[in-house]
């Protein structure tokens, strides 16, 4: 498993450290693009799809191959995409949201152990943005409800010449 | 005579034991997640019983300095406490140790408590069990309902990932 996939699996451990949020969130509404299905995406929810959260990798805000001499920094982004399909925010929105917030909270428990070439390579993370949003169709499909993009951002540091040894 | 001869395929088995002791993977990661659950669990509830809301025994002599007078119960400087991080950053005092199937995490050793003069694990067993003159302010106990909740979670999640083979 190369880094990148190693965080993408394990920011999913993040959220599922919550025992709230594994309840919430049933299995079958965490769609995750890490498995075998080749389009795990659903095209229309139903009530018993919501809430469903998608986590999406979103690319890079920088990446520097030359941090020190010897280190290269690799920040990348991540989002997770929340359809609550519901308008109620204590039974929606907010519950899911506040529930992120404390699975986000554990980060150094579960991303800080990461290992790569026998090294720890997860130097940070942050939340870099929080959008709701109403009645969005794009994620909450044919259902109305609230919807939420939580964007965050995972410091990767490795060792340049261990990037170099793994051509 | 009639003879059953049973043929057991246990590849399965041997596969999912192998996995187990692995000192990598789902298994040793839910592990040391639940260290990192019994020190929140605990440094939480040291935190409560330190300020009296438990059944630690009260401090017996006020310290002197105005702010101190209202000194937290097994606080004085902060070592006990911090052994207890979450988080391990390997802190003065705190142990965690991988076991087959298993973590050990508490306090462990050789660091010295800069005012006792002793190990802070020594110093933190004599508060645990009431040893000498010192009233018993137990801190490694059971982890309550919720802590194992959360600690059978994380292994049915290990569990499932192993059997996806993820």
């Amino acid at each position: 498993m190369n880094p990148f996939q190693a965080v993408y699996d394990a920011l999913w451990d993040l959220v599922l450290t919550s025992t709230e949020l594994a309840t919430l969130v049933k299995e079958g509404n965490r769609i995750r693009f890490d498995k075998t299905a080749r389009n795990p995406l659903k095209h229309a929810l139903q009530v018993g799809d919501v809430p469903e959260l998608i986590l999406l990798p979103l690319g890079s805000q920088s990446a520097n191959l030359s941090a020190s001499s010897c280190t290269t920094h690799f920040h990348r982004q991540y989002q997770f995409i929340l359809a609550t399909g519901d308008l109620r925010l204590a039974e929606g929105l907010d519950t899911v949201s506040w529930n992120l917030l404390c699975a986000f909270a554990n980060w150094r428990a579960v991303l800080g152990p990461l290992t790569w070439n026998e090294k720890r390579f997860v130097q940070g993370f942050d939340i870099t943005a929080i959008t709701d949003g109403l009645r969005d169709s794009e994620n909450n499909k044919n259902l109305n409800g609230w919807s939420s993009l939580l964007t965050v951002s995972v410091f990767m540091q490795f060792r340049t010449q261990d990037l170099i040894g793994d051509l | 005579m009639i003879r059953a001869v049973v043929h057991l395929e246990l590849s399965g088995l041997e596969r999912f034991r192998h996995e187990v002791s692995k000192p990598q993977g789902p298994i040793r990661d839910a592990l040391r997640q639940w260290g990192h659950r019994y020190r929140t669990f605990v440094q939480r509830r040291f935190v409560k019983y330190s300020r009296g809301g438990g059944d630690w025994p009260p401090l017996k002599y006020k310290r002197r300095r105005g702010s101190r007078a209202r000194a937290a119960i097994l606080r004085d400087t902060g070592t006990l406490f911090r052994a207890l991080d979450p988080v391990w950053r390997s802190n003065p005092g705190a142990i965690q140790q991988d076991l087959p199937f298993g973590i050990r995490v508490g306090y462990g050793g050789p660091h010295r408590h800069p005012k006792a003069g002793i190990s802070i694990a020594d110093l933190a067993a004599i508060h645990d069990q009431g040893l000498g003159r010192m009233p018993k302010r137990q801190i490694i106990v059971q982890p309550d309902n919720r802590t194992r909740a959360q600690m059978v979670s994380d292994m049915q999640r290990a569990l499932k990932k192993l059997a996806d083979g993820v």
